[in-house]
């Protein structure tokens, strides 16, 4: 019997001491990997729409709490949606890229960890966002149905304000580089008339009146309306010399076509003035 | 992601708008986030329950004051007070680009490119140049496809303004985005680029 209980104890030993090794470390190793996921940085800044929100819903935890109605939660709720969903876009946008260049070496194993790790957030955080949407809910509306397709078409829709406003810019340039373009050929072309541009100034600011003074025939009927159109004529007309390729179409009060007619219908007829 | 921070924020009873409390350390950016919290919030409170519809359900009357403004504008073009229609068009523009962000973007890009479109053509027909190529210039940008019109009045005021180079560009993307009603639809524009490209050349002539 003790013969044998001796020659148990190497075997066993041999046994505890490989499995409390093994032990040790991946408790070493976990502790260490948890260390590091939690000192990354993390993928995107924090987001000041959650913490408004997170704080607006405490906020009855906090001393003398203020009543906060449901509406101010729920569009919370909303601008924190637009902000998951911009987030869940850049990460679906990036996760391919990334991955080609993990597979090329070009990004190390961190990083990977790093953007799945924002990963797992984000998809937590549209639960999240689904769940308190739910909450918010009526019997009517069924919120959480929907508020993601709001919330994303709010984005496109901040996208494309913002790309007319920078358009406008662009064109307001343009109109600009046009006006003083034609401010300096309509004055040449006064002077070469003849006519005391710098005494006509001094009277009146607007250089149409100057033309429709000068001619006579169009002065019975000097309305806001007709003075636009004489003035638009003369500029037409003063163009002409400036680029002769233009002067052979003649140049009357344009009928046009209704801009409601078929593309080729008013194209056309613009066309056939030429 | 299970903690956050607890700002410091409370809420005036009478206008149910979210305010900063004063601290020590200002945060950045949270004045700019709680403006646009509250004007979300004004906005929403002409919902039941302050839920915005889904994006597919659209606001019936503004929809019809923009037509109606629109067709207005039509009529005052078709009478030949093309100032008039530049201005209900610009009402309409405003109409249009004023829609909730919740609706659908689709339809305003639909709805701008064409009043854009036609403001273009009121401001060709009393020679305004510059602000009709911008005008067609956006309705290009809004809606490349399908809008021949918009394409042959950018290329149009820029020939105009003597600006032949970049009439060709417009012209040749045009043609591009119709290449799909080649022959059908197109004719204009093409036309329009075979002018524009004799000019270039009589002036590379001249220059000589």
């Amino acid at each position: 019997m003790a013969l044998n209980l001796a020659t148990f104890i190497p075997p066993i030993l041999y046994i505890a001491i490989i499995v409390g090794s093994m032990a040790t470390f991946s408790s070493l190793y976990r502790k260490r990997k948890a260390q590091a996921a939690a000192s990354m940085e993390p993928w995107f800044p924090a987001s000041l729409s959650r913490d408004i929100y997170l704080t607006l819903l405490h906020l009855p935890d906090t001393p003398n709490p203020p009543k906060i109605p449901d509406s101010v939660l729920r569009a919370a709720l909303l601008r924190r949606a637009t902000d998951v969903i911009q987030k869940a876009i850049t990460i679906r946008q990036s996760k391919g890229p990334l991955q080609t260049l993990l597979q090329r070496g070009s990004v190390g194993d961190d990083t990977w960890n790093q953007f799945l790790q924002a990963e797992q957030e984000i998809d937590a955080e549209i639960k999240e966002v689904a769940e308190d949407a739910m909450a918010l809910s009526t019997q009517n509306a069924q919120w959480a149905q929907f508020i993601f397709q709001s919330a994303a078409e709010m984005i496109t829709n901040d996208r494309l304000r913002q790309k007319l406003e920078e358009q406008k810019l662009k064109s307001e340039e343009w109109a600009e580089w046009w006006g003083k373009k034609t401010e300096k050929v309509r004055s040449e072309f006064l002077a070469s008339e003849g006519v005391d541009v710098a005494e006509k100034h001094g009277v009146s600011v607007n250089p149409a009146m100057v033309l429709t003074s000068t001619l006579p025939a169009k002065t019975g009927n000097v309305s806001d309306e007709d003075g636009v159109l004489v003035e638009a004529d003369a500029a037409a007309s003063v163009a002409s010399p400036m680029s002769p390729n233009l002067g052979k179409s003649p140049k009357g009060t344009p009928t046009g076509g209704t801009p409601t007619g078929t593309p080729s219908g008013s194209v056309r007829k613009k066309k056939g003035r030429k | 992601m299970e903690s956050f921070t607890l700002l410091p924020l409370t809420m005036e009873d009478s206008s149910k708008s979210i305010l900063p409390l004063p601290t020590t350390v200002p945060i950045p950016d949270l004045a700019d986030h709680l403006n646009e919290l509250n004007s979300l919030h004004r906005n929403l409170l002409q919902f039941d329950n302050a839920i915005p519809p889904p994006p597919g359900l659209i606001n019936p009357k503004r929809s019809a004051q923009i037509n109606k403004l629109r067709e207005s504008g039509n009529a005052a073009f078709r009478k030949q007070s093309f100032g008039d229609a530049v201005k209900l068009y610009s009402l309409a523009l405003e109409m249009c680009l004023g829609r909730p962000h919740w609706e659908q973007s689709a339809l305003v890009r639909e709805e701008a490119s064409m009043i854009y479109s036609n403001r273009a053509q009121a401001n060709i027909a009393m020679r305004n140049w510059a602000e009709g190529m911008c005008d067609a210039e956006m309705s290009c940008g809004l809606k490349p496809k399908d809008n021949v019109k918009a394409w042959y009045r950018r290329a149009l005021c820029l020939k105009e303004m003597n600006k032949l180079e970049d009439a060709r560009e417009v012209l040749e993307m045009g043609c591009e985005w119709e290449a799909e009603n080649q022959g059908k639809t197109d004719g204009d524009l093409r036309a329009l680029l075979r002018d524009v490209l004799k000019l270039v050349e009589e002036k590379e002539k001249a220059s000589l």
